[in-house]
């Protein structure tokens, strides 16, 4: 697996490197070939040596959603849903899919972890937030 | 030493010392929490120096850098958890010798075998940096070229038994780094048309989500599988008296000097990183005392409370993390994945580690060094302190709620860099890869030093090569260019060595 997709990963480098101008192509086409060719010799070996690779679906499916958590935060943060509304989600799904259960303990912490956040980032460190869909009375939140 | 007289003359003003002590705090604090391992203290600290002058925010990093490698020496003490990677031997005759009542003596070791490796390695990284930068300064193009080569070639050979995958990773790092305008004919490479990406892909998102977003990932791996496991939690040892006697420092001093030297030359090799140290210096003090001490009925056993065992591992990987600046400083080439970060909170500040840094920024330069040998010599009483007062409650922290704040503080950092919100796709998109990257067993240290050294690597060859009218030879003519020569030589050996030892590891198992 690891071999085959640093090989279509090498060989669409190369191909795409093949349309820059000449003096530019050289070191990136290098590089991507090198790459091409080091995944062939990874996926060669895997075949070979045919090593089953021992996986967790339980760990890989928590993974999965953090990851899936963490992109909605960032479409919505960037998207104009404000700052507070998708952190406070986010903070509560993580908390959820890391095992805590009990409603209280998830509302608590993911309050003061986003209020703390808000505080430092927003109002101390002044870092301007995306522009925001809110409602007027919203804004900046 | 008008020069180092600058250094203390920067860090000695009243906001500067107070944010490097902020920094040894917080570094304590962050590195004592166990499953926040250095790279991710240090990734999250970065964001909070984009509000910061240079100076305090330098001393601030410095501070963490420092700090972190101790403070995961206090949970693997006191509940066989390390904070840190380096903390990992720490945890075997630490634990055990808290286990037995002695958690104050071993939390002492730690804490005085840290600060006498960093302030040992702070005087070499004194010393050293200033000197190999003023040799940098004579190198050319070719010069270039092969010290990148050298670099790249130490990180990958150093992965006795895992070159392929070594190499690998430094090809995504080098592939990553070609992005944005050719520096040499300002054609866009790879960007897709995408503004964001013209200057390249992001570096302070990039290697905020390579070590912070990948290590939230790895977190939640490790919660999913500790919930199928049943895990039963014992009661804090007391700490009680951290009071060391002359006999036991006496006892100790030989093996610090073999875990400070070993830590040292490692930490000053890019890419060999603290682990090798650690293990290589907790090798060494275990051979010793299974010779002077093993047969001694008083004592205990090795890996079940000696003392060496914790100040082997302590004094290294405080030893790396000063020496790892050496090539960083001089060279602009990282000792270890910790220091490649400081590239970040250096570029954040508008400025780049190697010759010129000296040249271009000497307050700041000297300041940071001169950061490193205070930092080591205030880290004994702010340790003391941390763990005496906040250390029970640090520990009392779930790594549940980690997972939000950590993935908060690095998605903020890194739309904080520009407020840009492409950023946090760099840091998400980033982490995701090396988390596979990590599931795929490829090491992501080579990669790190890929993206760094990229864009000079690239430029270094092409104007070498329009120097020489294309020829490769350049490299290796010993009369014209004997340092290239030379590097490029040793960085042959680098890949030879460990190739052929493998391969004949492998005929004598099959004979």
């Amino acid at each position: 697996m690891t071999g085959a997709l640093l090989t279509v990963v090498g060989g669409l480098a190369s191909f795409r490197a093949l349309s820059f101008d000449g003096e530019s192509r050289f070191f990136p086409l290098a590089v991507a070939l090198a790459l091409a060719v080091t995944g062939t010799a990874i996926l060669v070996h895997a075949l070979l040596t045919q090593r089953a690779v021992a996986s967790s679906a339980e760990k890989y499916t928590a993974v999965l959603l953090a990851a899936a958590i963490v992109t909605a935060w960032a479409a919505a943060f960037s998207g104009g849903m404000g700052f507070v509304l998708p952190t406070f989600v986010m903070q509560a799904s993580l908390l959820w899919i890391t095992g805590v259960r009990r409603p209280a303990h998830i509302a608590f912490i993911a309050v003061l972890v986003t209020a703390l956040a808000y505080m430092l980032f927003v109002k101390l460190l002044d870092i301007p937030m995306p522009a925001s869909l809110l409602p007027n009375a919203l804004q900046g939140f | 030493m008008d020069l180092i007289a600058i250094g203390f003359t920067t860090l000695l003003e009243p906001s500067v010392l107070l944010m490097l002590v902020i920094g040894l705090f917080a570094g304590l604090i962050v590195g004592s929490i166990p499953g926040i391992n250095d790279n991710i203290a240090f990734a999250v600290f970065i964001p909070f120096s984009f509000a910061l002058p240079a100076a305090q925010a330098l001393a601030l990093m410095v501070g963490v850098y420092c700090a972190a490698a101790t403070g995961g020496a206090i949970p693997a003490i006191m509940i066989k958890v390390p904070g840190t990677a380096s903390a990992l031997l720490t945890a075997v005759d630490g634990n055990a010798m808290a286990r037995q009542g002695q958690a104050g003596k071993a939390l002492s070791i730690a804490i005085t075998s840290s600060v006498i490796g960093g302030v040992v390695c702070s005087i070499v990284l004194l010393l050293f940096a200033p000197l190999l930068a003023n040799l940098a300064l004579l190198f050319g193009f070719v010069e270039t070229f092969a010290l990148t080569i050298l670099g790249l070639s130490s990180v990958v050979g150093l992965l006795a038994g895992n070159v392929l995958r070594g190499l690998v990773s430094a090809l995504i790092g080098l592939l990553v780094s070609t992005i944005g305008f050719s520096l040499t004919t300002g054609y866009p490479r790879y960007t897709f048309d995408n503004v964001n990406l013209i200057e390249g892909v992001p570096f302070v998102p990039l290697l905020v989500g390579l070590f912070g977003v990948a290590s939230v990932f790895e977190l939640v791996a490790d919660i999913a599988r500790e919930r199928s496991e049943s895990g039963r939690s014992e009661a804090l040892p007391r700490i009680g008296s951290m009071r060391l006697g002359k006999r036991l420092i006496r006892r100790l001093i030989p093996v610090w000097a073999t875990s400070i030297t070993i830590g040292n030359l490692i930490g000053m090799l890019p890419g060999a990183g603290m682990l090798m140290a650690i293990y290589l210096s907790y090798d060494q003090a275990a051979r010793r005392f299974k010779r002077l001490f093993a047969h001694n009925p008083d004592e205990s056993k090795w890996g079940e409370g000696a003392p060496e065992g914790i100040a082997a591992p302590e004094s290294a990987n405080n030893a790396v993390t000063a020496s790892s600046m050496v090539p960083l400083l001089s060279l602009g080439i990282p000792g270890n994945s910790t220091s490649a970060l400081f590239i970040g909170a250096l570029g954040v500040q508008g400025m780049v580690p190697g010759p010129l840094l000296f040249a271009q920024h000497a307050d700041i330069a000297w300041m940071i060094i001169v950061a490193f040998l205070v930092a080591n010599l205030l880290m004994w009483p702010v340790a003391f302190l941390v763990i005496k007062s906040v250390s029970r409650t640090v520990f009392a922290i779930k790594k549940e709620v980690l997972v939000g704040v950590i993935v908060l503080l690095c998605m903020l950092g890194a739309y904080a860099d520009g407020a840009n919100s492409f950023n946090i796709g760099v840091a998400l998109s980033a982490g995701l890869v090396a988390y596979l990257m990590k599931l795929a067993n490829i090491p992501l240290g080579p990669a790190i030093l890929g993206l760094v050294l990229g864009g000079q690597m690239e430029s270094a060859l092409s104007n070498s090569l329009s120097v020489s009218g294309g020829s490769w030879l350049v490299f290796v003519d010993i009369k014209n260019h004997p340092i290239s020569a030379v590097m490029i030589v040793v960085a042959g050996l680098m890949w030879v060595v460990p190739i052929v030892r493998h391969l004949r590891s492998r005929t004598q198992e099959e004979v």
